[in-house]
């Protein structure tokens, strides 16, 4: 039964502890973003003007909030970097996603299509590397795609090749590292997609003269459709804003959007830039981030 | 009887938002007594379960038990104990723990707890299995374990949602006894509520027909069964032949229709509908007679059989009457049931005795 | 399905989990290299675990990454399932969407985003960066991965269970500890875990919200990556894969004895 009756004091209290530290904590610091992202650079600390205090007086305030500008936003469209970046973010990204789908799929069918007593096994060992540090993982494949790197002398000891691949801080790098980071995140929702399926379907098909491949074409993988697309959102959205990805596994031209906002923060001290970086991460986001939230919303329903 | 009854609902209402679940009802549930809340699936009756039990409030309207307004009392200081339709064994908790739960909450000493654990243990032919887990047990032993947990406390009034509808269809039929039995020895009430109508007339002393959160009929299974007070009634109890028509003319103690075909049918009322008002006659199939076509006889139409089935000593035949109407007519073998073949014409009709018509 | 697995399906797993753990399990076993060059093998030696535990930096770090990983465990843990209980019990409040879609969203925001406006917000408010401006950070995050779990344990949860407790006397109170806390304890315990390993493993949030003094464990890793290869790495990643790799075989045992269903 769902209350309709107003919240009780106890009820009031345990829905407003988590709302409110969230809107503190997550959302009322946007606004913080969008203002500073309006302000300018300065030699200062906070390194940007300017900044707003009352202790000056409510007049003095009006006149600060007068000389907020949009000149940061405008830098940031007509720079040719940040654009550049900007899609090189959104073409790795998918190309990541895409290929980590391709991966995903078949492992998650064969996990799904596995006796029943192994399944949760399955799910455990999928999801396991998850729990392990994200910078053991990338560290890993620098191990790995390194010029004097194991698969270089595995390569080179089996006589398959002569000289070494450069493989490392390359774009091919930060792909590998995107699709092995994020591969649990595909398989858990394709995986509780495709485990639902019953399997009398496939015989069903098969019974009335579909092939194997006719029957995955139009029963496994649009009965899939809703694991899929929870898979791709949830891959597509942080890839495009991965920094510790390119920064590690990337070369020094290898531009994503988060290691520029990281740059112009940390390196630069261009606050206000990084800000209006953040900004135009976030509206290239939110279009994808409102199907995830639909989503989730109707996950949680069901 | 005498006295104050042990249950009194004082025109109770309770809706959900435009949708009036319980509407004004009123009824009375006396001391010993098994009781049966009848209805389909959004008539109301759980919600009136759950009215009594604490878990609703109801918009308007008092509930009493024993004389004493509870209305506003929450469910866990009412001294009324149920049955829920899963059982809701408590996963975490032992057999016997589960069944201990009500007297923990009254803080009953640990050893007399025991003691009566031990008692309902084997009030439900359950001793020996007070360490295993629910998920250890079989349906039918939930359901007993929920019945002991629910009985433990000594409740005045005991109800029960859907006791039988998780068990299979040879264990219900067992069930229903042991839960007449568990009646007659605690001398609790008994509420039940259910779908299953062959459930209420076999376990009922009493039982209440709803539909659209009121009560249409109250009384003993075999008075709904016989004296069916609405169209709804006969036809959610037991099965039945309607016809439709119009009142034509009285007759003593009854009346008698025509129908949209022009069949002119006799049988008692009730109640006293206007000359040319609609009305429908209510006719049981085992009171259907079935005769050789030719002979004059009344209150009755010449038709063919379509099919003939034979279950459990009884003949059913579905039978396509001249005007159209379909009817059901059922007989057992002494009574000439195995005489009548598919295909073969008859006359079928009945004595105004046994049909009642129904106004509303 | 009867059938076991098709040759097809085991070459298909073992491929994949070969994909998932080749990497990993070449972390562990280059950590026992007597080699200071991370991929030529030098033989077997412990050396590089001595000598992480003369590493002051490095402990100071790791102590650091435990203290705020648990502080913020224990506050997503309170907080996520308060959140979880409004979401599947309180019904249309008022602001319902926008609460949902502020759990829901740190879930997939990229790190960057989260850690800058922290730091601004933070900035704003002059509050000195340091422990609990981290703890705020990953209680931010760490909340939201809680009450998703603990969501779905309750969206589970026969409501019965509890009526039953009350109908038999429990006050509401008393039904809570009696019933409901004991039956969502495995999904808060796995919430708290989810959201002790995302603290630990932070790089970002922390690299933004941290101040002068507290330097997390991945923040010192990362560094030290930038470098290059050290054997020490190595020799941390494994005993960091160690601890996950046992207190998640510790959860799974402890849920395989005594998660019962709540349905």
């Amino acid at each position: 039964m769902s209350a309709r009756a107003p919240l009780s004091g106890l009820r009031r209290m345990v829905l407003a502890a988590p709302a409110l530290w969230l809107f503190l904590f997550f959302l009322a610091p946007f606004a913080l973003v969008l203002k500073i992202a309006l302000s300018k650079p300065a030699i200062a600390q906070p390194p940007y003007e300017p900044t707003f205090s009352l202790i000056e007086g409510w007049q003095a305030l009006w006149d600060k909030i007068g000389t907020l500008s949009f000149d940061t936003f405008a830098l940031v469209i007509g720079d040719d970097l940040y654009l550049a970046a900007y899609l090189s973010s959104l073409r790795l990204a998918a190309i990541a996603t895409l290929l980590t789908l391709l991966i995903a799929f078949p492992l998650s069918l064969a996990m799904a299509r596995a006796p029943k007593h192994w399944r949760t096994a399955l799910v455990m060992l999928a999801i396991a590397p998850f729990w392990t540090s994200f910078l053991i993982r990338i560290y890993a494949w620098i191990m790995l795609l390194k010029e004097e790197g194991l698969i270089n002398k595995l390569l080179l000891s089996l006589g398959i090749i002569s000289t070494p691949l450069s493989i490392f801080a390359t774009e091919g790098a930060v792909l590998i590292g995107i699709v092995y980071s994020y591969l649990p995140f595909m398989i858990l929702p394709l995986y509780n997609a495709l485990e639902r399926q019953d399997p009398s379907l496939l015989e069903a098909a098969s019974d009335l003269g579909a092939t194997p491949l006719t029957s995955f074409w139009t029963i496994t993988v649009p009965l899939a459709r809703s694991g899929i697309f929870a898979g791709l959102l949830l891959v597509f959205i942080p890839a495009v804003g991965e920094f510790v990805i390119p920064d590690l596994l990337g070369g020094s031209d290898t531009l994503m959007i988060g290691r520029t906002l990281w740059n112009e923060f940390f390196d630069n001290r261009d606050w206000p830039t990084a800000s209006a970086v953040a900004i135009f991460l976030l509206v290239l986001l939110i279009a994808p981030l409102m199907n995830y939230e639909r989503q989730q919303m109707k996950e949680a329903v069901r | 009887m005498g006295g104050a009854p042990l249950l009194r609902l004082a025109r109770v209402t309770k809706a959900y938002g435009h949708l009036v679940a319980v509407r004004d009802l009123s009824l009375d549930i006396p001391a010993n007594e098994f009781f049966a809340l009848l209805g389909p699936s959004g008539c109301g009756k759980t919600t009136l379960m759950r009215l009594i039990a604490g878990f609703e409030t109801p918009d308007d309207g008092r509930i009493y038990l024993d004389g004493q307004d509870i209305t506003d009392l929450p469910p866990h200081l009412r001294p009324i104990n149920m049955m829920f339709q899963s059982y809701a064994l408590f996963p975490h908790m032992s057999v016997a723990h589960n069944i201990a739960f009500g007297l923990k909450q009254e803080g009953r000493p640990h050893q007399e707890i025991t003691a009566r654990v031990e008692d309902m243990l084997r009030l439900v032919q359950m001793s020996g299995l007070g360490d295993r887990r629910p998920d250890q047990l079989s349906g039918g032993q939930r359901q007993r374990v929920a019945l002991a947990r629910a009985l433990i406390k000594r409740p005045k009034l005991l109800l029960l949602d859907e006791p039988l509808a998780a068990l299979d269809r040879k264990l219900r039929h067992d069930t229903q006894f042991e839960l007449m039995q568990a009646q007659r020895e605690t001398g609790t009430s008994f509420v039940v509520v259910t779908h299953d109508q062959d459930e209420a007339m076999v376990m009922a002393h009493r039982m209440a027909v709803m539909r659209a959160g009121a009560i249409d009929q109250i009384g003993a299974p075999r008075e709904v069964y016989e004296e069916p007070a609405t169209r709804h009634v006969a036809g959610f109890v037991g099965e039945t032949n309607f016809f439709e028509g119009r009142v034509i003319q009285y007759m003593p103690g009854g009346v008698e229709i025509e129908t949209g075909k022009g069949l002119r049918l006799e049988a008692l009322c009730r109640e006293h509908p206007a000359i040319g008002s609609k009305v429908t006659i209510s006719i049981r199939p085992e009171n259907l007679r079935l005769s050789v076509p030719g002979i004059f006889s009344k209150n009755g139409s010449a038709g063919e059989i379509l099919d003939h089935v034979f279950r459990e000593g009884l003949s059913s035949f579905r039978i396509k009457l001249e005007t159209g109407d379909l009817v059901h007519v059922r007989k057992s073998v002494g009574e000439g049931g195995a005489q009548h073949k598919r295909g073969e014409r008859v006359f079928v009709s009945f004595a105004p005795e046994h049909a009642r018509a129904l106004v509303k | 399905m009867k059938r076991g697995l098709s040759p097809l399906h085991l070459a298909v797993l073992a491929a994949g989990f070969a994909f998932l753990y080749v990497p990993i399990a070449l972390v562990v076993i280059y950590s026992f290299n007597a080699s200071r060059l991370v991929t030529v093998w030098g033989g077997f030696s412990t050396q590089w675990y001595v000598s992480l535990f003369a590493n002051e930096q490095l402990l100071q770090a790791a102590s650091i990454s435990l203290r705020v990983a648990l502080a913020s465990a224990a506050l997503s843990t309170v907080l996520g399932t308060c959140a979880a209980f409004a979401l599947q019990r309180f019904g249309r409040f008022p602001a319902r969407t926008l609460f949902t879609g502020l759990l829901y969203a740190p879930l997939v925001m990229p790190e960057v985003i989260i850690g800058l406006a922290l730091l601004l917000l933070f900035v704003g408010l002059g509050i000195d960066r340091g422990f609990w401006t981290i703890v705020i950070g990953h209680t931010t995050l760490g909340l939201c991965f809680v009450a998703v779990v603990v969501q779905a344990r309750l969206a589970g949860f026969d409501r019965s269970l509890e009526e039953a407790a009350q109908d038999l006397g429990a006050s509401p109170a008393r039904t809570f500890r009696a019933i409901t806390l004991p039956l969502i304890a495995p999904a808060m315990a796995a919430g708290f875990l989810l959201a002790f390993t995302i603290s630990l493993d932070d790089f970002v949030i922390a690299s933004f919200t941290s101040g002068p003094g507290s330097t997390t464990l991945p923040m010192r890793i990362y560094s030290q990556v930038r470098l290059g290869l050290t054997p020490e790495i190595n020799a941390i990643s494994t005993l960091l894969i160690g601890i996950v790799g046992l207190s998640l075989l510790a959860a799974t045992v402890i849920n395989r004895l005594k998660a019962p269903s709540v349905r």
